[in-house]
């Protein structure tokens, strides 16, 4: 599917209005901007900016009015439901701000179910999930369910979640939005460390300069477009 | 998984894909499972409604089949494999016509036969009196591993058991079941009460049961006996026959009038259809429990998908499809569907052994003689029960897996758009469910007086009502707010708007809350009705200050009489205005029977009559003069008679013909009624 100079994520000309009673308010003009192969993105902004708009836009969640956007060279906005929803089970990983975690699952059946999805026999799931819940920290926590765990630590499920089936696209919407200022920075520590050993390509949406410290370029989302200066935005 | 090994085992690339779509990873099984488990009331509140809906169901089922197996067996044993009968239009059949039948038209398989009702003790048995020795060839069976006692003669049990039925004056044979419940073995004396007095008599033999057809509740004797028993001597109530159809034909030609020979099948037929209606009737009333638990497993499905709608859309965002969320929740219906279809049989026969014993009592009050010891339990009722559960519920999940389906990823992030599109569908929802009501509402005069068709435009009618149901509580909700917020405040704004905002949860509650609600109120009203309709009957039929009757006897063909000159005697003493006498016994109709109640009054014509619609003209003088008879509302119902329609009963004489000339009111009898005066009764049906 990806050949090596195609951008992992090309968006062009992107543009998104929403209807308000009789009027439109536009929320993202025009934005067009790559992001390689194992690149970190870091897109900030005021919220109302049109940030997780675009995250959605991206995700194939929202279909834009206008503009085109391509993972791994196949253009998501002309696709149908079905391929979307098969894209995103093989090729996207989604963190959220507060988590959904699937409250009547284990965080080793959390992070299972990718992978059932993704029809991977049963003796590798085991052992992918083992590896990598001792990479996010929590081995030994395998069978404890998401109300029993705090919310650093849900977050760090919901991380590894979003990375076991190995995606080649890793969307965060405010990942440490519901997290203290402590645990927040040990989660960010984690999220940067683990997409540069896995090698995956990660859009941030982030109203957080510390989190945008971790990305190898910022986007700034002001009113609509995109500006690549982020000084100028007011944090 | 759920599911199917695709390529492997060389299906189709089609049918593999198919069966790939709806795989379900056991992550989401278990998701699913303990979602259910974490939700007890949630959870069991499903599982009862189904459980109470399949057993209401197979109670009545099984009820009315255990009643309708008694019916065939009672018939069975009565009429043995008799195919005719010969019976008479008044005053049973003479000995010497049964003796004319054996010798001039040389038929060899036909026994004269009494039947009457009897006790022993509590137990209420029919005496059942054939002719043994003619009686044998026709039901080798019956006498088979016949249990002597007394002083059983040599040979074999059957002999022994015949002659000691036919040389010894009151003996009989008792089922082995009977037997038991009395207490009694054979050469046991017992007090038999009957034709309004007691007699000793001694249990001859006593027949082993043969499963389901044996002789339970059958008290056999010889005919001698039985003529005895009743005081009819010298006649027999009627000659079971086995003919071919050219015998048949030969032997209908060769009757006397006022003898008629019919089937057993016609006979059966008659009977059967005096209790369909009764049976309808308890059906339709268990399909409405159905109806009410189907309402309650959607509701409280349709609200496990919308609690969990953030959950759906994480599982879209992760790749999960529609069609395996719609299988999943379709797979939920299926699991509480098992669980109460598995409560529901248990609680259904518990429930069914209880109901049997009030349809029999029924029947026996309003229609015929029936006794069913125990329910029978019938696997295709429970069958049915059981599918009926699943179906219902499926159908129920239904609409809550496409709610499912329709799940999008955006749901995770969108929080307020859980109603908008159950919001938007209302006036539509409402559409749809005026025209199922207009289409009940035109179905009812259609259904005529099918019963079925009646209920199936009353199933349309709730369906229809339950549809707009929605769009009425939103519309009173929103109506009463301002209301709601005056007498609680901020509260009752609340709860007010709270419907609203959850429109498509509280509405079908608030549809299930009316349908149930209907059907007792309903029901109630109907009783109620029913109860105050027989009520005002009895105040305008009962005018005397006194009535008189004779004990049970005799039979419903020709009960015992008063004695003679009573009524005379009666008019004679001081303080008594007038006299009034009746006799009632059943006659035959071209449609089966009916009761004929023959009337005669020291003063006036009869009273207590309360005629629907117009009468003949100069009604009393010429239904004393025998041109007119009355006949009961039911009777004129079913048979879609009226004033001034022909009704034809076999008299002794023949087919005779009256014209009706009133249809009266009548609670008494479902059957139907004929009212004649005395005379014309005595001149051409006594």
């Amino acid at each position: 599917m990806h050949q090596p100079d195609t951008p992992a994520l090309s968006v062009q000309a992107l543009s998104k209005s929403y209807a308000e009673g009789r009027n439109r308010r536009t929320v993202l003009q025009d934005v067009s901007f790559d992001v390689a192969a194992g690149e970190c993105v870091a897109l900030v902004g005021r919220s109302g900016s049109g940030k997780s708009t675009l995250l959605n836009l991206l995700a194939g969640i929202d279909r834009p009015d206008a503009g085109e956007v391509r993972i791994m060279g196949q253009n998501v906005t002309t696709m149908g439901e079905p391929e979307l929803t098969l894209l995103r089970r093989r090729h996207i990983g989604f963190i959220y701000q507060f988590f959904n975690l699937i409250p009547t699952l284990t965080v080793a059946e959390n992070l299972a179910l990718p992978l059932e999805l993704n029809a991977m026999p049963a003796p590798t799931r085991r052992a992918r999930i083992t590896a990598l819940l001792a990479k996010v920290g929590l081995a030994g926590r395998d069978g404890a369910f998401p109300d029993q765990l705090s919310g650093g630590e849900q977050q760090r499920v919901a991380i590894a979640r979003a990375i076991i089936h190995d995606p080649a696209l890793v969307l965060a919407d405010e990942p440490t939005g519901n997290l203290d200022a402590q645990t927040g920075h040990r989660v960010l520590e984690l999220l940067a460390h683990l997409f540069r050993d896995e090698g995956q390509t990660l859009i941030l949406v982030t109203h957080s300069r510390e989190v945008s410290a971790i990305a190898d370029r910022t986007f700034a989302v002001d009113q609509g477009r995109l500006n690549a200066d982020t000084e100028a935005l007011s944090w | 998984m759920v599911s199917v090994t695709g390529t492997r085992t060389g299906l189709p690339a089609r049918a593999a894909a198919a069966i790939a779509a709806v795989r379900l990873p056991p992550a989401l099984l278990r998701a699913s499972r303990r979602y259910l488990t974490r939700h007890p009331w949630q959870t069991w509140l499903s599982i009862v409604g189904i459980a109470l809906g399949v057993a209401v169901v197979i109670a009545v089922d099984l009820a009315n089949e255990s009643a309708r197996r008694g019916f065939r067996l009672s018939v069975e044993q009565v009429a043995g494999p008799a195919t005719h009968q010969i019976q008479a239009a008044a005053g049973g059949i003479a000995d010497a016509t049964y003796a004319d039948l054996r010798v001039a038209q040389g038929l060899t398989l036909a026994t004269p036969v009494i039947e009457a009702p009897m006790r022993i003790g509590e137990r209420s048995l029919t005496l059942l009196g054939l002719d043994l020795i003619a009686a044998a060839p026709m039901r080798p069976a019956l006498f088979a591993g016949a249990t002597v006692g007394g002083d059983g003669a040599d040979g074999t049990a059957l002999a022994a058991a015949l002659i000691d039925l036919l040389a010894t004056p009151d003996t009989l044979l008792l089922s082995a079941a009977d037997a038991d419940a009395l207490g009694v073995a054979a050469g046991d004396g017992v007090d038999v009460q009957i034709g309004g007095g007691t007699r000793r008599m001694r249990v001859a033999a006593v027949l082993p049961d043969q499963g389901g057809a044996g002789l339970g509740g059958l008290a056999v004797a010889d005919i001698a006996t039985a003529q005895e028993a009743t005081g009819s001597i010298g006649a027999v109530e009627r000659i079971d026959l086995m003919l071919t159809d050219a015998q048949a034909e030969r032997v209908a030609a060769a009757l006397p009038t006022g003898l008629r020979l019919t089937t057993t099948a016609q006979r059966t037929n008659v009977l059967a259809q005096m209790t369909r209606a009764f049976h309808t009737n308890l059906t339709a009333m268990s399909l409405l429990a159905m109806l009410v638990g189907g309402f309650i497993v959607y509701n409280t499905m349709t609200f496990a998908v919308l609690q969990r709608r953030p959950l759906l859309g994480t599982l879209r965002m992760q790749g999960v499809t529609r069609t395996q969320l719609f299988a999943l929740v379709l797979v939920e219906a299926l699991v509480l569907a098992a669980v109460g279809a598995l409560l529901g049989v248990l609680t259904g026969i518990a429930v069914g052994a209880g109901l049997v014993q009030l349809v029999t009592r029924t029947i026996n009050d309003v229609y015929f003689q029936l006794s069913v010891r125990s329910l029978h339990l019938d696997w295709l009722s429970l069958a049915k029960g059981v599918g009926l559960g699943m179906g219902v519920t499926l159908l129920a999940g239904l609409g809550p897996a496409l709610e499912a389906a329709r799940s999008q990823p955006r749901d995770v992030v969108r929080r307020t758009l859980v109603e908008q599109r159950g919001q938007r569908l209302l006036p539509w929802l409402a559409a749809g469910g005026v025209l199922v009501v207009a289409l009940g509402v035109a179905l009812i005069p259609l259904s005529g007086r099918s019963m079925t068709w009646g209920f199936v435009a009353l199933f349309f009618v709730i369906v229809g009502a339950s549809l707009c149901m929605p769009l009425v509580v939103r519309a009173l909700a929103g109506a009463t707010t301002p209301l709601f917020g005056r007498l609680f405040g901020s509260v009752g704004r609340l709860a007010a708007r709270g419907i609203t905002a959850s429109i498509t949860r509280s509405g079908l509650a608030v549809a299930a809350l009316a349908v149930a609600v209907a059907a007792t109120v309903g029901v109630g009203i109907m009783i109620g009705s029913f109860r105050v309709s027989v009520s005002d009957w009895l105040e305008h039929t009962l005018t005397s200050d006194i009535y008189i009757a004779t004990d049970e006897g005799g039979g419903a063909d020709n009960p015992a009489s008063l004695p003679p000159g009573l009524a005379d005697r009666l008019l004679a003493l001081p303080g008594v205005a007038s006299v009034s006498q009746g006799r009632s016994r059943l006659v035959q109709t071209r449609d089966g029977q009916m009761r004929v109640l023959a009337l005669t009054s020291s003063a006036g014509p009869p009273r207590g009559f309360r005629f629907r619609g117009d009468t003949a003209d100069d009604l009393w003088q010429r239904w004393r003069a025998g041109e007119l008879a009355l006949v009961s509302e039911p009777y004129a119902y079913r048979q879609a008679l009226a004033v001034g329609d022909q009704l034809e009963l076999f008299s002794a004489g023949g087919w005779k013909t009256f014209e009706i000339g009133g249809v009266f009111q009548d609670y008494g009898s479902d059957s139907g009624t004929v009212i004649l005066p005395k005379a014309v009764y005595a001149a051409t049906l006594a």
